[in-house]
């Protein structure tokens, strides 16, 4: 009995490799995203403050500019070293330079009270730090300013 | 000549199964990325005075002013500076947490606190001045001073619906 053709065709197979393919260009874009992102965002333990609230995002507002100080007083902006204290000037950049700079760049000479600074300081940290950045703030006209808290605090 | 087709099955080709890799590396993937997942954070709005550039220093405040004091002591109850000394909490004159009772694991939950938020409270309502944001609250911390205090300062002063905090010159003394 002679054999049917249908039997002697290749079964079919679904090659995975160009799903793979894209799935990981995925994966590294989103990864890649999330670090940048997180690139604002330094590792420090945040104050708690139960009376803290998720910033309501208003329209057309500029997003703030992130400043973050740590537990040792060093000052970090977008993953960049700064110093606002006297004793390591030369160590690294001047903050109040540098925030100069910000403001500049964004355009807003004009209006420095416009810019927004969200402070994210070390729970830790010496409150004497956080007052030079407010100085370095109030020196060019930045007065609006957020703490960075952890809600989740108890009384 | 018709050549004899081999009785002899084909052998099966080697195919390598990708699944279980592709399992492992997506769960590999999945364990890193949330690793990084940032916990939502919440803010606390602390406007500074505006008086322009140059050299802008922190508001001058009244007598009136009510002042919340972080101030930093040694043992002996003296002021100090540098380590070794310890935070010291003032509404006024009033003492609401003495010199070491702000340290540890109960600084936060310290009765000191909710003391300062009942007088706060109590203050804004009695509040008949000339601020037309209500009663005017300066948080005058020392240099030295942890900054989960000065926040948790803070933190009391908006619980209590106080809504001019400004924070005192590190210069200034008092």
């Amino acid at each position: 009995m002679r054999r049917s053709r249908v039997e002697d065709l290749p079964e079919p197979r679904r090659d995975l490799t160009p799903m793979i393919d894209v799935v990981f260009l995925l994966i590294v874009f989103f990864m890649v995203a999330t670090e940048l992102t997180n690139l604002e965002l330094e590792e420090l333990a945040l104050p708690r403050a139960d009376q803290a609230r998720e910033p309501a995002p208003e329209l057309g507002q500029v997003p703030p500019l992130v400043i973050n100080v740590l537990e040792d007083g060093e000052v970090r902006v977008r993953g960049r070293r700064l110093t606002s204290d006297p004793a390591r000037r030369g160590q690294a950049p001047w903050f109040s330079d540098h925030l100069r700079t910000e403001v500049a760049v964004a355009g807003r000479e004009d209006d420095a009270s416009r810019l927004e600074v969200t402070l994210r300081v070390d729970k830790d940290a010496e409150f004497g730090a956080v007052q030079r950045v407010f100085e370095a703030c109030c020196e060019h006209g930045v007065i609006k300013t957020r703490l960075a808290a952890d809600p989740s605090g108890e009384r | 000549m018709r050549r004899r087709r081999s009785r002899r099955p084909e052998a099966p080709g080697v195919d390598m199964e990708l699944t279980p890799m592709i399992d492992v590396v997506f769960n590999l993937l999945v364990f890193f990325m949330l690793q990084r997942l940032v916990v939502p954070e919440g803010v606390i709005h602390a406007y500074l005075p505006k008086q322009g550039t140059g050299n802008a220093r922190f508001e001058t405040c009244d007598v009136q002013d009510v002042r919340i004091k972080l101030l930093w002591h040694d043992a002996q109850g003296k002021a100090t500076e540098g380590p070794g000394g310890h935070a010291v909490l003032k509404l006024g004159g009033d003492v609401l947490a003495r010199a070491g009772e702000l340290e540890g694991p109960g600084a936060l939950s310290h009765p000191g606190w909710a003391e300062l938020g009942r007088k706060l409270e109590e203050l804004r309502a009695l509040y008949r001045g000339p601020s037309r944001s209500g009663l005017p609250v300066v948080i005058d911390a020392r240099k030295e001073v942890p900054t989960q205090l000065v926040v948790l300062a803070l933190n009391e002063a908006v619980r209590a619906g106080i809504r001019d905090v400004t924070f005192a010159a590190p210069s200034r003394p008092f």
